[in-house]
């Protein structure tokens, strides 16, 4: 032991040898510090992060909101969504006309107008696209379930067919799923149009690393002249937030979505744009009536008036969500926040509860998507309230595939949604927790005939007072049965750097990019 | 840390105590102080661990709350200490089952050769052959997430690393002379294996172990970063950290003290790893 | 040696195999499966169904397996199905990416602990193996994920050095935007190298050979590169080695964190979304590495250590 220590001279060459190393190790850095290649073509790319990438560019099968929201840039639609998301506006469509028995639309389409690859846009494309679009087979049929047929009345103009006057149809059309592509491209790719989409949109596709990049490249046929100042966006994906908002900070990307809302004060100190988009989904929690006792309609109100509202737009959105008074979000038509809504009360829960089978509470379980931490967050504020009636609420965090499978299969006990509003139109969701015959009213296993029927009703009328009070009464039902329990409007949150001009998501999600220039 | 006993619990005890240096015992003092801290979180904590205070989220540390608070106002100083609990058994349970399940097979197929090793050595290759973290995380996905499948999907997959490890040293000294000799001398397989075999190879496993008590830690935290980790309101570091993640530009305490506490534990433990295989070298030094 | 070389060459077969089954079986005993997870919320019954006939789901689960076994023994590996896409071709790009990321991290690291390692083991049980010692100790805690968010913010938000993400266009260019991954997972790795190298420099240091070789008046040069770091490295190598899997694994999650579009932030995204064919081709291209790797290993260690034969 004594002996085997190392003598002076051979610290000393070890020092040597380290130092030499050491000297290796910084020549790496150093010969990062030469002169990097620059890639110095003439033109305006504009470069985003996203947390995810699309998956299909044909609208029939697409689930997921990147999908949506990458074809409403490359599609364009018969009509689009005002700024006001109150009302729509021309888009390929230049006029519309409703018959007099509202079964019967006719549109006039805008003349001249060209698919990226320079060949016309025809009747004929408007027609397949929207005979594909009202499939109820499709993922979005339902939208457009009164809508029985396209045809072509002359070459500027179709007709959609109605088996019963519909008043959300214009709205149904602004959506991502009424998109026209070109008939020939999707008769020349058939299945495979999932990878090449052709439309009108202000751009193209250019090239797709599936799952990390995604180029669009200025359309040069674009109908509306001088747009877009853009030659091309580069999407990224990159599915951490902090790393998103890091790159964006550091001048590697011009806009970034899913902004952590924790962080928005910080961003918007350090001098970057920040876009609270309002309306696009509501919190909300989708109770399972087969199971006991959430069959009790006392049960599901006092569990309802148990969230502390407040404190989840406070502690998880950092005030930037809002207090939920109705299912529908807040920039809805015919949204009511003084139908009676769910508030936070814990001595109303504990009188409902009281007149319930377990006035002493019981134990629900709450399935989460895993790694979803404002859900849960949003539900430890829930149990907080819960606990407080003598609920105990148990928090399982299930595998975002698996959960959507229990959920499918219905085997799920309270489940969290958060639904992208599709239209500004409460049809979709109103009729989507309602409407017991297709999806158990979201799963739930609501049955009222009352407000299936006054869901159908609303459909059909096609006056905005008379809807405004059928949808009010749905509104107030649906408070006081709590079926889902609405939580707070929950905001989308986008940041750009300031050389960003006219990013202007709306309500759906959209964010288009005609309008937008960089400085 | 049983099995370190059993191979300081040899003849040369008081050579062992003699030849400790500071490390063992302060590496020993530490893991002590935390697993006292632990054991009596419920007096020592100040607040509940679970509880709420939503009018006071996110605040930085102060007198009242010495390492702030969480987005939910809970007192992360609290937490800090209740996920001691949790956390000491990760590493404890997670280095445990894996080593023995690891080191007996591992020596077993190293002592024998010829067809259980050829055996044990592609079922090595077969799970080594997965990254370490997506076999743990496919694993827990599919039996669900919590601390029972969590022990599960760590066993699984981490006894191959110790089973290497041992069967690789006592592949290299099977052949030296004193287990030749006891081989000889008629001893049974068990006892050359145990005694003579096992004391000489067991060191690099131990070292191994004492990372890999950490390194279960991590795990845990890599897979709070998906969601599947120890679930709620359980308080554990990973998961503190893995949930704080957002917070780390605007209100790092969230994350940093979690983090204090895995570094500072893996500190002590890797004193007593390194100690441990430096007393055990000089023990058997040939 | 060239005949251990080649059955261990040959055994790599059975062991792909044997991988081919478990991630096979693994992959589909987790609940939910892809058409659920490309359809999304609204998804209806019967589209469900239609788009798992297309995927050829409801076949049972062996006749799966030999269609995949047959495929893939002519080099077909399947139809992403959430992408329409090959999977070879598709992951075709990222493996490079992967694979430049892993090595320039392994150089990173051994540029960090070898240095550390041999002056902790040199000057043991001073005040500077104290310090090496409680530096490496410490940083073995810290999540990578974690350790990854605090260098970007530092070395490309504060000060401008390295880029944040992506791949850049290609060559050096790529090197250069994949230094603070490859630094994050060096720095993640080395406390492991530097202890395992320590250790095992001070077992050498110890040896008979050394006092001998002095005694001899070889030169301490000589002595530390030839006998120190070679004896030493052995088992220093069979920890890396060892560690080739926890690294490709340290790989993944920092992928994820910082974008790097490389196999591994393909492999978790596919296994959370049960886009079977890339997690059964990812798997298999990982496995098959980290196989060679270890006959690599095994072979340096063969060669560094006379006392281990080339017997099976």
């Amino acid at each position: 032991m004594v002996g085997s220590r190392p003598s002076t001279q051979i610290r000393l060459t070890a020092l040597r040898a380290v130092s030499l190393l050491v000297a290796v190790a910084l020549f790496i850095p150093i010969t990062m510090l030469l002169p990097r290649p620059s890639a110095g073509a003439p033109v305006v790319t504009l470069s985003m992060a996203r947390n995810a990438d699309m998956l299909t560019w044909d609208p029939y099968p697409t689930g997921d909101d990147p999908s949506i929201f990458t074809q409403m840039i490359v599609y364009d639609r018969l009509v689009k969504l005002a700024p006001t998301n109150r009302d729509v506006q021309p888009e390929l469509a230049t006029s519309w006309k409703m018959a007099p028995d509202g079964l019967t639309a006719t549109f006039t389409l805008r003349q001249g107008v060209k698919f990226s690859d320079g060949t016309p846009l025809t009747v004929d494309d408007v027609v397949l696209s929207l005979t594909r679009a009202i499939d109820q087979k499709s993922e979005w049929g339902f939208l457009f379930s009164p809508v029985k047929s396209v045809t072509k009345v002359d070459d500027k103009t179709i007709a959609l067919h109605m088996s019963e006057p519909f008043a959300p149809l214009l709205a149904a059309l602004s959506t991502f799923a009424a998109s026209i592509y070109s008939k020939a491209n999707y008769e020349k790719y058939g299945q495979a149009m999932t990878q090449h989409p052709l439309g009108t949109g202000a751009f193209a596709l250019e090239s797709w690393q599936k799952g990390s990049q995604l180029t669009l490249v200025k359309n040069q046929n674009y109908w509306q002249p001088g747009k877009p100042t853009i030659d091309r966006i580069v999407m990224r994906v990159v599915g951490d937030d902090n790393t998103r908002v890091l790159q964006l900070q550091s001048g590697q990307v011009d806009l970034i979505d899913f902004v952590p809302p924790n962080q928005v004060k910080q961003i918007r100190g350090v001098g970057q744009k920040v876009y609270a988009v309002d309306g696009t989904a509501v919190l909300r929690y989708t109770l399972n009536e087969t199971i006991k006792p959430l069959d009790e309609v006392n049960v599901r109100a006092a569990l309802g008036h148990a969230v502390d509202r407040e404190a989840v737009a406070k502690n998880v959105y950092f005030g930037l969500a809002t207090v939920a008074k109705s299912l529908l979000p807040a920039t809805t038509l015919y949204y009511d926040p003084n139908a009676d809504p769910l508030t936070y009360d814990l001595a109303k829960a504990k009188a409902f509860l009281a007149k319930s089978s377990v006035p002493n509470g019981f134990t629900l379980t709450v399935q989460l998507p895993a790694g979803n931490q404002t859900l849960l967050d949003a539900a430890t504020i829930w149990g907080n309230g819960l606990k407080q009636i003598g609920v105990m609420l148990k928090i399982e965090q299930v595998e975002t595939t698996t959960l959507i499978q229990i959920r499918n299969a219905e085997h799920y006990t309270v489940y969290n949604a958060a639904w992208t509003n599709d239209t500004p139109d409460p049809d979709e969701l109103m009729g989507v927790a309602m409407d017991f015959k297709s999806q158990h009213a979201a799963h739930t296993f609501y049955n009222n005939p009352e407000a299936q029927q006054l869901v159908a009703q609303a459909r059909r009328e096609l006056d905005p007072k008379k809807r405004q009070a059928l949808y009010t009464q749905l509104q107030r039902i649906e408070s006081r049965d709590a079926p889902q329990i609405y939580v707070v409007d929950v905001p989308r949150l986008y940041a750009s750097s300031p050389s960003v001009v006219g990013f202007a998501p709306n309500s759906q999600g959209k964010y288009g990019f005609e309008n937008v220039s960089k400085r | 840390m049983s099995a370190v006993s059993t191979v300081a619990a040899q003849p040369a005890r008081r050579r062992w105590l003699a030849t400790t240096g500071w490390p063992l015992r302060f590496g020993l003092a530490g893991i002590l102080t935390v697993g006292t801290l632990a054991a009596f979180a419920p007096l020592i904590a100040p607040y509940d661990p679970t509880a709420l205070g939503l009018a006071g989220g996110l605040q930085p540390p102060s007198a009242a709350h010495w390492f702030g608070t969480d987005q939910l106002g809970r007192d992360i100083l609290t937490r800090v200490l209740y996920a001691a609990r949790i956390d000491l058994q990760i590493g404890t349970i997670g280095v445990i089952i894996p080593l023995i399940m690891g080191v007996v097979i591992g020596l077993f197929a190293g002592y024998y050769a010829g067809w259980p090793d050829a055996i044990l050595g592609r079922v090595i290759d077969v799970v080594t052959a997965f990254p370490f973290l997506v076999l743990v995380l496919a694993i827990v996905a599919m039996l669900g997430p919590g601390l029972r499948n969590f022990y599960i999907a760590i066993s699984l997959v981490s006894w191959v690393a110790y089973a290497r490890i041992v069967r690789g040293e006592a592949l290299g000294v099977r052949g030296r002379g004193y287990i030749l000799a006891a081989r000889s001398l008629g001893y049974s397989d068990a006892r050359i294996v145990f005694r003579h075999l096992l004391p000489n190879v067991i060191v690099p496993a131990l070292v191994f172990g004492m990372s890999d008590f950490v390194l279960d830690i991590l795990a845990g935290a890599s897979l709070g970063f998906f969601g599947l980790g120890v679930q709620p309101p359980t308080p554990e570091w990973g998961v503190m950290i893995a949930e704080g993640r957002n917070f780390i530009i605007t209100a790092p305490w969230v994350v940093i003290f979690p983090g204090v506490a895995i570094v500072v534990t893996s500190f002590f433990v890797s004193l007593i790893g390194d100690s441990v295989s430096d007393i055990v070298r000089r023990i058997h030094a040939p | 040696m060239i005949r251990y070389i080649a059955g261990r060459l040959l055994l790599i077969l059975p062991v792909l195999f044997g991988v081919s089954i478990v991630v096979f079986m693994l992959i589909r005993l987790i609940p939910g499966n892809p058409a659920i997870a490309i359809l999304g919320e609204h998804a209806t019954p019967e589209l469900i169904a239609r788009v798992q006939n297309q995927l050829g789901l409801n076949l049972p689960i062996w006749r799966q397996y030999l269609h995949f076994l047959g495929n893939a023994s002519r080099g077909d590996f399947g139809l992403s199905f959430f992408y329409q896409e090959n999977v070879s071709t598709l992951t075709m790009e990222r493996i490079p990416v992967t694979l430049t990321l892993i090595c320039y991290a392994a150089l990173i690291g051994l540029l960090i602990s070898v240095p550390f390692a041999t002056l902790a083991a040199v000057r043991r049980e001073t005040s500077v193996d104290h310090v090496i010692r409680l530096v490496f100790t410490g940083t073995i805690g810290i999540p990578s994920f974690w350790l990854g968010i605090v260098l970007a913010l530092l070395l490309s938000v504060k000060v401008r050095l390295f880029p944040l993400g992506g791949i850049g266009t290609g060559g050096f260019d790529t090197v250069w935007h994949l230094t603070l991954p490859a630094l994050t997972i060096a720095l993640h790795i080395s406390p492991i190298l530097v202890r395992a190298l320590r250790s095992s420099l001070i077992e050498v240091l110890n040896s008979d050979y050394v006092t001998t070789g002095l005694a001899m008046g070889l030169r301490p040069l000589t002595l530390l590169v030839s006998y120190l770091l070679r004896n030493g490295l052995t088992p220093f190598i069979s920890i890396l080695g060892l560690n080739i899997g926890w690294l490709i694994g340290g790989t993944i999650i920092i992928e994820q964190v910082f974008g790097v579009p490389g196999v591994g932030s393909l492999l978790i995204t596919s296994i959370l979304t049960r886009d079977y064919s890339i997690v059964q081709f990812v798997t298999l291209v990982l496995a098959f590495l980290v196989i060679l790797v270890n006959l690599l290993t095994d072979l340096a260690y063969a060669v560094l250590d006379p006392r281990v034969s080339f017997q099976q």
